[in-house]
Formats: C-alpha cells, structure tokens, sequence
C-alpha cells in the first residue's frame, strides 16, 4: 500500500483557527507570555506519493458508508472481519474497524495518508454522521481523541460539530468532567494558549455549556477586537445576550430586594408585613448565586447599615415565628441565614455592636435546631415531629468568621451542638475527636457529650427493627436482625476504641446504664459476655468503678437466667449452637462471672456485695443444672451439680457476711444493709435472684440458724437491728398483696424466716401464722403401716398403705380425696395456674402424680416397688379406735425389700393445701417411720383370706400341635400367694411333663378395698403352665389328665376347659385327651364345620408349624427322639383345588428340601407350573379343569412323598 | 359369587373396567417396548448401583403403577443413588428433600411470600413439584410435615394460599426411612404408611456385590474443577443423557393396563388381605387398598418380567411388601415374639 504525506504546520493552524484574531498587542504579549509551552498537535507524517487510483477508489467509498458505533453495527462488523488482522483488510474496512474500535490515533494516521480533499471530507461525514444520533455511543475521550485526529485545519464548521457532539455526549449539569480535561489542555482544545481558548469557547457554545465556555473567553472589549469577523460576531452575541440576562435577573432581584426591604425599615409597618418580607428576602437569598448576592449585601452594609440591621431582624423575625413550621422552610431560614451571616462576617466586623449581637442570636437559632434534631434523632421511640435534617444542619452551622465572632459561651455551646450533630450522622470517629476536644477546653461537657455519644452509638448499633419496619412487614415486636460474631467483634472493637479516646481524655460517660446498654447491643442477643471483652471496652477491671461492676454482673445475672439460655434467642441469634453447646456457653458465662468476682475480690477484699452475688450466682447456676431444659441428662449427675453449686454458694455467702461484718463498725445505723443476709436466705429457700423460684428445697434448719448466729455476731447494736430490719422485710413481703408468696413457698418461708427472727417483735404476724399452720397440722397426721405382720420375707412382695389420720372435722375440711385425682377440680377453690419460673425437683403436673413422686422418691431407696395403686377420689374416711379421729387410705403400694438390712419404712412426705386468709398455702406433712423386719428365710404368706382360683385347659392347639396350656387365674382380698404355696401340681406333673410356667406379670392390685372390717387390696395373680401334649396325642389309649387340686380347702377352684371353642365347666378336676373320638377335644367337632379348601389349608399350614416347631426343638436342643420330618407330612392334596393352590404346591415343593426330586423331573415340575400357570392365569381360553388340576396335583404328590 | 366379592371388596374397580381389564386382548407390542424400557433402565441403573435388583424392579413398579414406594433400610445403602440413576435414566425430573424435625409444611409444599419490589404475595413452590421425590428419611419430620406431604401423594395437588395447585405428572414418591428404633424418628402412623404402595426393607449387599461396589470405586479416578480436584463418586458416573423418556414410560404404563389378571388371582388377593382382617393376631389387617396395591403391583411386575397375566409368584414375592406395613401385631402375638412377616408367611401358607 502507498502512503500518502500531508504536512500542516502549527503555525498554520494557528492561523486557521484565528490566532491571527486582532487581539490587543499587550494582551497577546501578556498570554503568550503566561502560556506554558503549547500543546503541539503530533507531528503528521510527510507527503505521500500520488494515489494509485485503485486505491484511491476503495478510499472513496468510505463515503458511501454510514458512520454508526451503535452496537449492533459493531457486532455486524466484527462478524464480519472475524479475526482477521487489521492489514489484511481492505483500506475502507480496515478505516471502519479503527472507528468502531475507537481505535482514534489510527484514524488519525490513516486520514493524514489520504489526499487532503477526500481526508476531510471523511471527518466531515464521520461528524455529521455521529453528531445525527442522539445517542452516539461515543464517550467524552472519544470526543476529545477524534478532534486530535482532524485532518488539516480546524474549521469553524468542524468546531461547531465538535461542540455539539460534546453536547450530545456531557450532561450540562454533568460539565465538570468536560471543565477537568480542558483545564490541562489537549492537542486542539483547552489549555492556556489564547488561540486554543477562543476555539474551545466556540466548542463550549455549540455544545450548550455557556458557564464553562465564558471562562475561556477573554472580556468583551478584547472580543470585540478579534480580526475573524465571523468568530467576532459569535462571540460577541455570546457574551452580549449573557450579560443581558444576568442584568436583567439582577435588576428583578434588586427590584425585589428593594421593595421588601424598603417594608423591613418602614416604621409604621406591622409585623405580619414585615415577615412577610423577610420570607421574600430569604427566599431570594438562597435563590440567587452567592456572586449576585454578595455586592449587593456589601453596598448594602457600606451604604445603608440601618437597612442591613432591617434585613437580619426581618430574617429573625421569620426564624423566630417559623421555628416550630415545617421542615423545608425551617432549613430554608437556616440557609439564608447562614448566607447573610457569611456575608455580613465579610464586610463588617462582628465583634462590634450591634452586629455583635444579631450573630450570636443568628447562632443561638442555629443552636436550637441542631438541639431539636439532635433529640428527636436520639429520642427511643414514640411520636417525633420533624426536624431539619444532620446534613442541613452541619452544611447551616456557624464557621470561619461568623463562627470566631461569637462570645466564648456561645463558641462553646456551639462546639456541644455541633460535635452532637455529627454524631447524630453517625460519623463516630469524626464526633469522637471533637468530643475529646471539647472535653480538653471542658471535662464535664466532655463528659455529658461522651454519654450523648454512646446514646447515639446504642441507637445505631441496635439490633431492634423499628416499629416502622416491623409494622410493614407484618413483623413480631421482638423481630431483629442477628448480630453475628464478627458484627459482634466489629461492635466490640468500635466502642472498646472510643471508650478507650474518652478514659484517656478523662472524660468517661459516667452513666454506666448507658454504657453497659452500649455494650449488651453490641453483643449478639445469644452470645454470653466474654471477660475478655469487658475489659476490652471498660478497662481492666481492678479499676473498674464499683457502680460499673456491679451494673455489669448484673447485666449478666439477668441474661444468664433469662437470655442466653433460650434455644428461641439461639435460633434468632443464627448461632446454630445446639443444645449441648448452648448448656456449655451458659456454663461458660457463669464460671465467668464468677471469676470476674473472683478477680474483682483480689482487689477488694472486704466486698461482702460481690461474694454475695456470687452466692446467687452459684444458687441460680446450681438450679440450671438441674432444671436446665437444654439437655436432659443423667438426674443422677444433674444432681450432683446441683448440690456442688449449692454448697459454692454457701461458702460464698458466709464469706459474704464475715465480710460485711467487718464493715459494720465503720458504718453508722443508717447505711446497715441486710443484703448479704437476705441474699443467703432467699438461696436457701429457692428463690433465684430473676425471681425464678425452686420450690424443691426443704427447709435447710442448720444453715438458718447460722444465719441467726451471723446477725446476732454484728457489734453492739448493730445485732438487733439487723434481726429488726431483716424481720421488717419479712413482714413485707408478707403483706404484698400485689406479689403474694407462692403457696408452696409460703410456709417455708415463713417458717424459714422464724428460725432466724425468733421472738423478734415485727415477725409476730408471721409467727401466729406459722401457729396457726402447725395447729392444722396436728389434726392431722400421715400414717404407712404394713399390709399385715411387720415381718416380710426376703423376696416377698407386701403392701404398704398409705393413710391420713385425722380429726373428723379436719376429713370435712382438707377434701383428701384431692390428693389421689389428677383433676385440678378435685381440690379446694380454683385452681391458680403455676408461675412459669416456679420449678421443683419433681415435675408433677397435678396433686396425685405429686404424690406418686414423692413416694417413688421416698420408698425407692429402700424398696422395688411394684405398683402404687390409689383410692379413688370419693374415698369414704374409716373410724379408727380413737374416738372423733379418722383414717383415709390414699395409697397402697405393692413393694418387696431391695435387701435383708432394710429395717423401716422412712417417713413419707406430701404437701397438703388449705386456704388461709392470704390465699392458698401449702404446708408439707410427714409420716413417722414404720420399723419392719425383713426375714433372711421364706416368711409366710401375706394375709390373704377369700382365694378363688380359676383353671381352664385349652385344648384348641392340642390336636394341631400337641400343644396344652393351662391357665390359672386367682383373685384375693388381700394379696395372692405363690403359686406352688396355692396348688399341688405334683398331681398334674405325673401325667403330663411341665413345658414352663408363665406368671406373667406376677402379683396385680386391682382395687383397694377400704370399707371391710380391714383395709385390704382386691389382688389378682395370672399363670399359664405349657403342658407336653405330644406323648398323650401320640399314645393309643386316651389319657386322663388330672388337674391340679388346691392346697388349703378355703381355696374355692373352678376347672374349665374348650368344647368346640366355648368354654365349658368340668364337674371333675379331670380332662381325657387322646385319639378317641369320644375324648373331650375340640377339634372332631370343628372339622365339619370347616370348608374343604379351609381344612386343606389348614392342614397345609398345620405341615408348616409342624416343621417349624421341630426346627426350632432341634434348635435349642430338644427331645432327640423326634421323628424326622418327611414330604407327606407336610405336602396334602389342597382343599380346594384351583390354580392358585396347584401352582403354589408344585412351587414349595420344588424349592423344598424335603422333596429329592431328579433334574429331569424337576424340569418337568417347571413346566407344569408353567403350564398351569398359562392356562389357569393366562389371558388364552386354554383353561384347565379342576380334574387336570387335581391329577397334576396328585401326580407330583406321589412323587415327592 | 367370588367374582361378585370381588366387585364389592374393589370399590375403584366397576365392573364394566373389570370386564374390560379382563377380556382385553394382550398388547404384545406394547409389552414388549415396556419390556425394553424396563431393560434399558435397569441396564443405566446397573451400570451405576451394583446389585439391589429387587429395588430396582420395586422403583420400577412403583413407576409403572403410579404408586409410592418408601424404602426401609439404614443410611449408605444406596438409595439416593439408585433413584438419581432411575430419574436420570427417564429423564424425569428428579429432587430431594432431607426431612429433619425442625422442618415445616411449608417447606415440603411451598408457600406465598411477599416480593418486597412489588409488594404482592406470590407462590413460592416447594420440592414436592417434580416427578421424581425423594424423601429421605421421612420418619424424621414431625408428624404434622409427613401429613402434608402424604396428602400431597395421595391428591397429587397441593393448596398454598388458598390456590390449589396440580403436581407434575408422573409424581412419584419414594420415601426412605430409617428403623423406628432409631432415635430422633416418629414413626408413620398406619393410615399414612397405607398410602405407600410398597413398603420394601433393603438389606446389605452380598458378600460379590459388595466387593464389585469397592472394586468400582477404585477406577474412578478424580473429578476436575476450577484448579483442583476430588475423587470422582458413583453419582459423577451417572450418565446425563437419559436413555428413554417419560412418553416410553408412559407407554410402559399402557401394557401394564393390559396385563390380564385372572379371576382366581382376584380371589386369592382378596382372600389374603381378608385372612388378614381375621387373623387374632393381628389388631388390624390390611385395607382394601392393599388388595389394589397387590393386584396393580403384580401386573407391573408382570411387565417386567416379559408376562401379559400375572401368576401366584407376583403375589408370593410383593406380598411382604405390600402387606407388612398394612398391618399391626397385637400387644399378646408380639409379647407371644409373633412378627407380621411370620403371620403373613402363616397366612401364605395356608392360602394355596
């Protein structure tokens, strides 16, 4: 290819795009002076040859193409070109590929190697092509690139099309990025070299940007001389039309200005009118430009003070009467405002009176809005009215002179307002810094602003979806977002920093509920706080202030018995923690708990506050062991930690009061505290330290008393008022009404308390209470006795019964009847739900199961026990041999000793409910011990005295089976004896062998029966003795088969035995059995009744059990002198031959091991069953008769058996 | 008379469909393309799962039938496998649902959720909308998940908010579950176990199919992503491209229609599930939707076995899968150590 070479000078170009305008010689001198070295457009190459016409040709029709970059032409043109290399494409699509690419320094090239006419006639077209499109999918550089690439001089024309492609490609408002280019120059545009500017203020107007465009124009008396008359008279045009508009704006604002402010300075004028006018000026204050504004506020100062002074009492006038209005407007007055001041701070001085004045009052507006958002913003919820947003306000605030003109007071309130105002934007780092600050100048508003800061921080960091949100959303109150570890890290991380800023600035918030708030927001709702963290954020904490350590370990208490531990707050928390992990994290937070008052003792070694926490952190920690919900271990082990903790907790309530007791003597009678004692005595009784009560706990009379003793140990007085303060307590909390005891916790405590107050004068209500409890409880007594002699055999069962004795009155009263129903009915006035945080040892759910617990608990160490069967509710009371006293059962139980040392019968206890005029109460009772005997050998039966026995002989399987049980039901009043002490079974031991006896399940107490002479059970006892029937069935002769007789003839026995399924009575202990068809047997009169196929299926199925009861006699070993199983005892012709019965005998007995059958026979066994198969079950009318069924049949059974 | 039995234990069946069932011309030609579909399936499937060629043909009556299948077996037997390979191999589709106890209804069937741009509630569809479920081990969804799910099998169309909506077709379920004795299980109560077709208990592989299963394993090799590398699975050797399509199945399940059941075939089955019902040692029998399940199982496995009429060895070898989840062992025949499998084998037995 031959190039072509088109030299243009610089010089040229210069000329051409009207450097020879006839600019001023000075201010030419003057530009060229100040111009840097211009920016040269590249060197172009030298001139080429003349074109070969060929060439010249293919050049040419570039100009019959469109110049379109929009994609679908790209995509078309690559497709097209492919992945050919650019030099092997033609000349006009090689141009193309350039354009499309954006690929403009080529472009450059390969216009400057064409003939001039046609280069220029090619950027012609390229701009007016791309200037068509609205869109020219060209960017700002593309832009700028291709004015590099013009090929000659730049005309006017050219430079018009430039600017307008500027126009279509920079959004006016978007100028900037245009502005930024020019500023440094390129090879055509920009820059400081004059000739370049007057070009680029040609683009500039073309493409619409006439702000920009009048920065590169020089004034317009330099314009005017420009020689190029065309670009003169542009210009000029230019220049003319924007100062008329200007002028004409300015003249309408003047015109306005004047008028409102001529109202402002009239004597006479209301105040209506005059903020009236202050509206309008404001109104034109943050309208127009600041440039409009500032000269005439400047000739307004200079010339008429008085009318300036007018017109910023007039704008605060408006602030004042707008100051609860709307928002926009509010914002608007702070902008004007903000203008005026800015303005005013430039021309006058304004320390001097009386601008003086109106500055400060301009700050005290600015002041009192900052405040108001400030509020609102940091306000936790409700209604807030609308505020003038962080952003105005902070763009409105007092600065640079306005700000250094106030009085120190006001500087720093400002500082305070504004150092708020930021925080409210949650730039922390930025309030942080300020605060500091303002704490050097100030500590105590260094301080307030601190506490204001983590306000803001909680507010920011909280998890809690607004009430906004939730509501939109159709979201639970509770709903929040999860706050995960690393969130919680961040969070940590973040506070712990500006915590840090304000210690070392000594300007630590001091209101420690905001801080520890701060703190529990930033931690994930699940997670428990770790040590390591709080000293992160509160500093370590042997220096930690009291206050903070005890608001934190109380944080902690609360979360741990309410928060942490729920699997709810878990799930919520996305922490994916199971059960078991979520127990460990909980025992993880108490041991750091405690460890945190372990380390906070070190220091303070008289702190009796915090061991007595720790007692009821050890208390509640003991409880979660046992009751925890999480994972339902070994009780065993729950327990055991459950006491360990118990038994921390004690330690560290005693330490807790030998330290408060060194602290008495410093303290005067007003600063006694009887926490550390209250503390340790609600431990002992149950209450937890969230309210959360365990009602399991006996009253721990050894561990009271020691408390007794501690008080009663204080110095001198100090003893009795303690005793009179803690009696105080007790009788308040008696008689709240509001929050009464819970029943089950009421006489403990107040027995509990009495052991401690003794005679103290303010617990007497308390202990007429108590009396009055014990007196109903000597109406009544708990009673076990043994069903029977004291003396039980080793391994005997016997009955213990559980009775009330009682005064008759009492019987009337108490409803014992109560106590053996689960109907929550039963009892005394309406049932009360249970707390939710009520807990016991025992989780019964109603009165009779809370019984049955107790006995369990109770008897279990010493007894197996069997059964425990309960009265019924409407259980009548019984005389007893005192008079106007009674007994009512409850309870007998069926137990038999665990081992030969047990020697009693422990007492039993259960909690019996009355009303007293305080509600329900419940007042525990307990049985004295019952001494019992247990013999080393048998010891006779239990008393028993009406036995019926029940024999009945099932025959029903003996002629299928060899197979004979007989059942023995007895029944007594009182408790059955053992078998072999009811029956002789010798007698039927010597006809028939004794397979084994099953006595199912033993000894049964139907019913008590507490009317009779005796309190005795209804007992109820089941064998079933498998007899060897095989040798009767086999022998000849028929067998007399005796049935066992009774040992004692106050034994009443029935015999019974099958006849033809029903049960019949026998007039004698004796049943034949055998091969005569006279014998007593069922199955002779049954067969008739069966259908044919049925007996054959029968008999069928009879040759499987067959079968496999002798399998399984071989199996454990059984007679050997079994006959072996042959193929006729188990292969029959069918009952009722069809299909389905010969295709499953030839299938069994083919895969039979009891039928030895050829390989040629068992092939044509198979294709029998094929056969019977197609014809009986086949779609094909083939069908066999049942005579060919029954001859293939017998055919088969022949030879197998 | 037996046939008029017959009639009345079969309310689904009128006697015009019976009569039409039963003197039908054998479709040969479609037997023998559901012969080769069910060939070609089990042909893919082997090539992925060794041996388990009973639950093959169980899947494979199950598809057949239309029926649902649930799987009794412990964990590692395969079971995903082999119903991934089956869909795949049809080119059905295929997805599975872990049930766990914390699940909820909503997350087997789907729910409405609010589309925060628009501000509508709109159908969110769960899992239970495809061809092929499988629901691994389904007795570990609490039971009110199982309920939702059993009832979409058994309505084929599920309600969410109010808009009743149609499953695919086919929709085939098959459940697995684990032993009830496991913990952490509730077990399916028996009117939902009734709606499984087929209750099969897979058991371990054979001593040689165990050993082709590791032998497999070792010529897998590795599977290449990105820049690394893991050991290629029998799922990765699962072929994409399925080998028939859901019209081949849909053919299939024609010839099944057309298999010829003869009457003293109907009267045995019947005579089984009522035997069942009488048996003492049973609190209850089957229901007579067993007496359908085994009559539409036997024609299936008819089909793929190369037979137009079912014989005494279809209902001998389905009916421990069809009848044991039916019923339930009285607390005596349990105490006496009965098992429903030795009362069936009893009834059996006695009933050719």
């Amino acid at each position: 290819m031959r190039h072509f070479f088109h030299h243009i000078s610089p010089r040229a170009i210069l000329a051409a795009t009207g450097c020879a305008l006839a600019l001023s010689p000075i201010a030419l001198a003057q530009q060229a002076a100040d111009a840097p070295a211009a920016a040269v457009p590249p060197a172009t190459p030298p001139a080429p040859p003349p074109p070969d016409p060929k060439l010249l040709r293919q050049l040419e029709s570039i100009l019959s193409h469109k110049f379109s970059r929009e994609l679908a032409d790209i995509f078309r043109f690559i497709e097209k070109t492919g992945a050919a290399d650019t030099a092997s494409l033609s000349p006009s699509d090689r141009f193309f590929s350039f354009f499309r690419t954006g690929d403009w320094g080529k472009i450059r090239e390969e216009l400057a190697q064409m003939p001039p006419d046609l280069a220029r006639k090619i950027y012609d077209k390229m701009l007016a092509d791309l200037t068509e499109k609205p869109k020219p999918n060209v960017r700002l550089d593309d832009v700028l690139a291709l004015t590099e690439a013009v090929p000659g001089e730049f005309n006017a024309q050219e430079q018009r099309r430039i600017g307008q492609l500027l126009g279509l490609v920079v959004p006016v408002n978007e100028s900037y990025w245009l502005a930024d280019r020019l500023k440094n120059g390129t090879g055509r545009l920009g820059g400081t070299d004059p000739a370049k500017r007057l070009i680029t203020a040609r683009v500039l107007i073309a493409g619409g940007f006439k702000d920009l465009a009048r920065t590169y124009l020089p004034p317009l008396n330099q314009v005017e001389q420009i020689a190029d008359a065309e670009l003169r008279n542009e210009l000029t045009t230019f220049l003319t039309s924007q100062r008329e508009s200007e002028a004409a704006q300015h003249e309408q604002v003047q015109k306005v200005w004047d008028e409102n402010l001529r109202i402002l300075t009239l004597e006479k004028t209301g105040d209506f009118e005059k903020s009236k006018a202050g509206q309008t000026l404001a109104r034109v204050i943050t309208q127009i430009p600041p440039a409009t504004l500032a000269p005439v506020i400047a000739n307004l100062v200079k010339n008429s003070p008085d009318n300036a002074i007018h017109l910023i009492t007039g704008l605060g006038r408006k602030l004042e009467k707008e100051v609860k209005g709307d928002v926009q407007l509010r914002t608007d007055n702070l902008k004007a405002q903000a203008i005026v001041a800015t303005l005013l701070a430039e021309n006058v001085d304004l320390r001097t009176q009386p601008w003086g004045q109106l500055s400060q009052m301009m700050a005290e507006f600015w002041i009192m809005e900052a405040d108001t958002t400030f509020g609102q913003e940091t306000a936790p919820s409700g209604y807030k009215p609308k505020f003038v947003p962080v952003e105005e306000l902070l763009a409105t605030a007092p600065s640079g002179k306005w700000e250094t003109s106030l009085q120190p007071g006001v500087r720093e309130r400002l500082d305070m307002s504004l150092s708020k105002t930021i925080l409210t934007a949650a730039n922390f780092d930025q309030a942080a810094d300020r605060i500091v600050g303002i704490g050097k100048r100030n500590p105590g508003a260094g301080v307030a602003l601190a506490e204001d800061f983590l306000s803001v921080w909680a507010k920011s960091h909280n998890p809690q979806l607004p009430e906004t949100l939730r509501k939109k959303y159709l979201l639970p109150d509770d709903a929040r977002i999860p706050v995960t570890p690393i969130m919680m890290e961040k969070n940590i991380e973040s506070l712990a920093r500006m915590m840090t800023l304000f210690r070392q600035a000594g300007i630590a918030p001091k209101d420690y509920e905001k801080v520890v708030g701060a703190f529990d927001l930033a931690y994930s709702n699940a997670e428990a706080y770790r040590a390591s963290h709080i000293e992160q954020v509160f500093g370590p904490l042997e220096k930690m202030d009291e206050r903070l350590f005890f608001l934190i370990l109380s944080r902690m208490n609360a979360n741990l018995t309410e928060r942490w531990r729920k699997m709810d707050v878990q799930r919520a928390g996305l922490t994916r923690r199971d059960e078991t992990q979520t127990l460990e994290m909980v025992r993880a937070g108490y041991a750091g708990a405690l460890q945190m008052i372990d380390g906070w003792m070190a220091g303070h070694p008289d702190g009796s506050r915090a061991l007595t926490l720790g007692g009821s952190l050890l208390m509640d920690w003991g409880d979660f062991e046992y009751f925890q919900e999480l994972v339902t271990g070994d009780a065993r082990k729950r327990m055991l930690g459950y006491k360990e903790k118990n038994l921390q907790a004690q330690d560290y309530f005693l330490r807790g009061t030998d330290a408060y007791a060194k602290q008495v003597p410093k303290l005067v009678p007003g600063d006694y505290s009887i926490e550390p004692y209250l503390a340790w005595f609600h431990g002992l009784l149950g209450i937890g330290s969230g309210g959360q009560l365990n009602l399991s706990k006996a009253m721990n009379r050894a561990a009271l008393t020691k408390i007794r003793e501690h008080m009663l140990a204080l110095p001198g007085k100090a003893a009795k008022a303690h005793l009179g303060m803690f009696a105080k307590v007790v009788n308040a909390r008696l008689a709240d009404e509001k929050d009464p005891l819970h029943e089950d916790l009421k006489y403990r405590y107040l027995a509990s308390a009495l052991v401690i107050t003794k005679d103290d004068p303010f617990t007497l209500g308390a202990e007429k209470k108590v009396a009055y409890f014990d007196q109903l409880l000597s109406e009544i007594r708990l009673q076990t006795r043994v069903d029977g002699p004291n003396t039980v055999g080793r391994d005997q069962e016997f009955g213990i019964i559980v009775s009330v004795i009682h005064t008759e009155a009492m019987g009337r009263v108490a409803q014992f009847g109560q106590y053996v129903s689960n109907d929550p009915g039963a009892g005394p006035g309406k049932q009360k739900k249970k707390s939710p945080l009520a807990k016991k040892m025992r989780e019964a759910q109603s009165a009779r199961d809370e019984l049955e617990l107790s006995l369990n608990e109770t008897l279990s160490p010493f007894f197996d026990i069997k059964s425990i069967t309960f009265t019924t509710p409407d259980v009548k009371p019984r005389p007893t041999a005192q008079p106007g006293w009674e007994e009512t059962v409850l309870a007998y139980i069926l137990v038999h000793a665990k081992d030969a040392s047990v020697d009693k019968i422990p007492p039993v206890g259960m909690e019996l409910k009355f009303m007293d005029l305080s509600g329900p109460v419940t007042i525990p009772a307990e049985s004295a011990e019952t001494v019992i005997k247990v013999a080393a050998s048998n010891a006779p039966p239990r008393p028993a005295p009406k036995i019926e026995i029940t024999q009945t002989l099932d025959t029903r399987q003996f002629q299928i089976n060899g197979s004979l049980a007989l059942e023995i039901k007895a029944t007594a009043t009182g408790l059955v004896p053992e078998l072999d002490q009811l029956l002789d079974l010798g007698v039927l031991k010597k006809a028939v062998a004794v397979r084994n006896i099953n006595p199912h399940e033993g000894l049964q107490v139907k019913e008590i029966n507490t009317w009779g002479d005796e309190v005795a059970p209804r007992s109820e006892r089941l064998w079933t003795i498998a007899l060897d029937g095989d040798p009767i069935r086999e022998a000849d002769a028929p067998t007399e088969l005796q049935l066992p007789p009774a040992k004692s003839k106050d034994v009443a026995v029935l015999y019974q035995t099958y006849r033809d399924m029903d049960l019949a009575t026998l007039e004698q202990p004796s049943v034949k059995l055998g091969r005569t068809p006279t014998i007593a047997g069922a199955i002779a009169k049954v067969a008739p009744r069966l259908a044919p196929w049925q007996l054959a299926a029968g008999g069928t199925g009879l040759a499987v059990l067959i079968g496999g009861f002798i399998f399984a006699l071989a199996k454990r070993g059984g007679p050997a002198k079994e006959r072996p199983l042959r193929a006729r005892d188990v292969f029959k012709m069918p009952g009722e031959v069809d299909g389905f019965a010969v295709v499953a005998l030839l299938r069994r007995m083919g895969a039979s091991p009891l039928v030895k059958l050829r390989d040629k026979q068992q092939q044509e066994l198979q294709q029998d069953l094929q056969r019977v198969q197609q014809a009986c079950f086949g779609s094909s009318k083939g069908v066999m008769s049942e005579t060919d069924l029954r001859s293939v049949a017998e055919k088969w059974l022949r030879a197998a058996c | 008379m037996a046939a008029r039995r017959v009639l009345i234990s079969l309310p689904h069946l009128n006697r015009t469909t019976f009569m039409q069932t039963t003197t039908k011309p054998p479709a040969r030609a479609g037997a023998q393309t559901a012969q080769q579909f069910v060939a070609g399936v089990r042909e893919r499937v082997a090539k992925i799962v060794v041996g388990q060629d009973v639950v093959v043909e169980r899947v494979m009556i199950a598809l057949l039938t239309g029926g649902h299948l649930l799987l009794q077996g412990l964990p590692g037997l395969a079971k995903t496998l082999l119903v991934n390979a089956v869909a795949k191999a049809i080119n059905l589709e295929f997805k599975r649902v872990q049930f766990t106890v914390d699940m909820l209804p909503s997350d087997i069937v789907g729910s409405e959720i609010i589309d925060l741009k628009s501000g509508d509630f709109r159908i969110h569809k769960g899992p239970v909308f495809t061809n092929l479920l499988l629901a691994d081990e389904i007795n570990r969804a609490a039971p009110k998940v199982q309920g939702a799910m059993l009832e979409a099998m058994q309505e084929r169309k599920v309600t969410i908010g109010g808009q009743n909506l149609k499953l695919p077709t086919p929709f085939l379920v098959i459940a697995t579950q684990n032993p009830v004795e496991q913990s952490g299980t509730f077990e399916l109560p028996e009117a939902q176990l009734d709606r499984f077709m087929l209750l099969h208990r897979l058991g371990y592989p054979g001593r040689e199919d165990e050993q082709m299963i590791l032998q497999r394993q070792l010529g897998m090799g590795l599977r290449h992503e990105g820049g690394g590398a893991v050991p290629r699975s029998a799922f990765d050797m699962i072929e994409e491209n399925a080998g028939a399509s859901v019209e081949d199945l849909v053919t299939a399940m024609e010839s099944v229609q057309a298999v010829h059941v003869s009457e003293v075939f109907v009267k045995h089955c019947v005579e089984l599930v009522r035997r069942t019902r009488e048996s003492k040692l049973l609190d209850f029998g089957c229901s007579p939707r067993a007496g359908l399940a085994l009559v539409n199982a036997a024609r299936a496995r008819a089909v793929i076995h190369g037979r137009d009429y079912v014989t005494p060895e279809d209902l001998f070898d389905l009916a421990e899968d069809v009848v044991v989840h039916r019923i339930r062992v009285s607390y005596e025949a349990s105490a006496a150590g009965h098992t429903g499998m030795q009362i069936l084998q009893s009834i059996l037995a006695n009933l050719g």
